[in-house]
């Protein structure tokens, strides 16, 4: 009832981790299968290691959800193998996320996650707080089409454009499909600063960070909405999903699949199982016999 | 985690709690630590926790034998004062004398629960050699529970030396910990699928010899 399939994945229940969440060695990937996802999502993967920010990097917020800005730490793209090697342990699909500055390095990572077999690639271009990544590249559409297209015509797997908030996410969105993704992720964290009221300072090294949670849930089912009613296309929605009802509104809205991140901050397993539990049981509620049925059904109104 | 602010998030584990107040003994490493030194009364930081799992024993029938390496002695104090035991002998291993200080500078009472047995590596106080030399000075039959803590050539020692016996073995590891919440994965223990600062820091040796073997996670990112 819940199997689903988005980009061309198939996958028994439509909850995967969001990217960032654990997912740059192998025994990070075990641990994200043990939580219960139908899939597992890297975190982002350049081509050559990267460092990241100094702590704090990860604050949670008062006022709900969590900021971040880890600055895309991670060991590079030779990482990839032993990432998808581990997945495949398990048989759970694995999608590399992947960032980089320009084609080339688009490229260049999603070779490696070709050549290993990763199931899809993700391509970040919606991270909002590291220089010369993500939304930098990704808000104007012009650009999401040309890395869409240099990485679609080099590697055989599908791949999947993660777009972040912006103006034009729409056309951004039709940009990528025209460039031959096979799925949208939707939406990435939202820029944001957390000032801590004592020391009268920004909390995060980096100042800038990206927000998540349940904070910015209403805007992600926003953008799944207006971007499944113009497209059709298979999206994977991300962004404060932390339950079956959040999950479902996703659905609702015209995702087939949903990533969660932040919520698997507190007993992830007992998270996902609800998730998972709480979908099956409303679509008995409501009398539907699939998942894929449900798929942008607030749409009919 | 200490946040000093501007400058850096530091792990540091609870020496002691008391009247509302947290005391941290902390040893000075990198910039982070030096400027928390530096601090004084009045001083704004930020504290995110507590965080994982802690470790005290509850059990008035079985005898423990703490070993610490330098400021692995950290969260000793507090373990003391909270833990129920019959007995309890603490190895304090440190480079030289000037490392060492009075544990009972939080609480005196705590003075008469344990018995300390201190090693300077130069040889300037107690035991001539290191915390591993002198544990293997000591009858281990006489024990029921063991702690270790300290640097993680020492917990590789002690998981190795108390192998073949059948005391209860637990360490408490020392890893990168940047975000502290499970997200980031910094302090994954290699060769399991466990966390640092979700499921640790204290693990039982059977847990972590794999990891003790292997290069600190900092150095491969």
């Amino acid at each position: 009832m819940l199997e689903t399939v988005v980009a061309t994945i198939s996958l028994r229940h439509p909850v995967m981790n969001a990217s960032g969440i654990l997912g740059t060695h192998r025994e990070h990937i075990s641990r994200l299968v043990s939580y219960g996802l139908a899939a597992v999502v890297t975190k982002t993967i350049t081509p050559e290691p990267r460092e990241g920010y100094n702590p704090p990097i990860i604050v949670e917020l008062p006022t709900g959800g969590l900021i971040n800005a880890v600055g895309l730490e991670n060991p590079g793209k030779n990482v990839i193998k032993e990432l998808v090697e581990e997945a495949k342990k398990y048989s759970i699909p694995i999608i590399v996320s992947i960032g980089g500055r320009n084609e080339d390095e688009f490229i260049e990572v999603a070779v490696e996650a070709d050549m290993n077999k990763a199931d899809a690639v993700e391509l970040n271009l919606s991270c909002p707080h590291t220089k010369g990544y993500g939304v930098e590249i990704g808000v104007d559409p012009k650009n999401v089409y040309s890395v869409v297209k240099a990485v679609v015509s080099t590697i055989k797997i599908p791949v999947v454009a993660k777009l972040g908030l912006s103006d034009r996410v729409v056309e951004s969105a039709e940009k990528a499909l025209e460039a031959g993704a096979k799925g949208l992720t939707l939406i990435n964290t939202i820029k944001a600063i957390y000032i801590d009221v004592y020391s009268l300072k920004p909390v995060l090294t980096n100042i800038y960070g990206g927000l998540s949670g349940t904070p910015i849930h209403p805007i992600a089912v926003r953008i799944v909405y207006d971007v499944y009613k113009e497209t059709k296309a298979d999206i994977i929605g991300c962004g404060g999903v932390v339950n079956w009802q959040t999950a479902a509104e996703m659905i609702l809205a015209g995702a087939k699949a949903i990533q969660v991140g932040t919520a698997l901050m507190r007993d992830p397993k007992r998270i996902v199982e609800d998730i998972v539990k709480g979908l099956s049981e409303w679509l008995e509620t409501i009398g539907i016999k699939e998942i894929s049925q449900a798929v942008g059904l607030a749409h009919k109104v | 985690m200490v946040w000093v602010p501007r400058v850096d998030e530091i792990p540091l584990s609870i020496a002691f709690l008391d009247n509302n107040i947290i005391y941290f003994l902390f040893k000075v490493k990198g910039l982070g630590t030096e400027t928390l030194s530096k601090m004084c009364k009045g001083e704004i930081v930020g504290l995110k926790g507590p965080l994982g799992r802690g470790f005290i024993v509850e059990d008035y029938t079985k005898s423990v034998l703490v070993i610490a390496g330098g400021i692995g002695i950290a969260p000793i104090p507090f373990f003391i004062y909270r833990s129920k035991y019959k007995k309890l002998d603490v190895v304090w291993g440190v480079k030289r004398r000037e490392e060492l200080f009075d544990l009972n500078i939080f609480n005196q009472d705590i003075g008469d629960r344990y018995r300390l047995f201190m090693a300077t590596e130069d040889c300037s106080y107690g035991f001539c050699g290191t915390a591993l030399e002198r544990l293997k000075n000591i009858p281990l039959e006489d024990y029921d529970i063991i702690l270790a803590v300290g640097p993680q050539p020492m917990l590789k020692g002690v998981c190795e030396y108390i192998r073949n016996t059948n005391l209860e073995a637990y360490v408490a590891l020392e890893t990168m910990v940047k975000c502290g919440i499970g997200l980031c994965g910094s302090c994954f223990i290699r060769s399991s699928n466990k966390l640092l600062c979700i499921d640790g820091p204290v693990f039982r040796c059977d847990e972590v010899i794999q990891h003790l073997g292997k290069t600190n996670n900092s150095k491969n990112i």
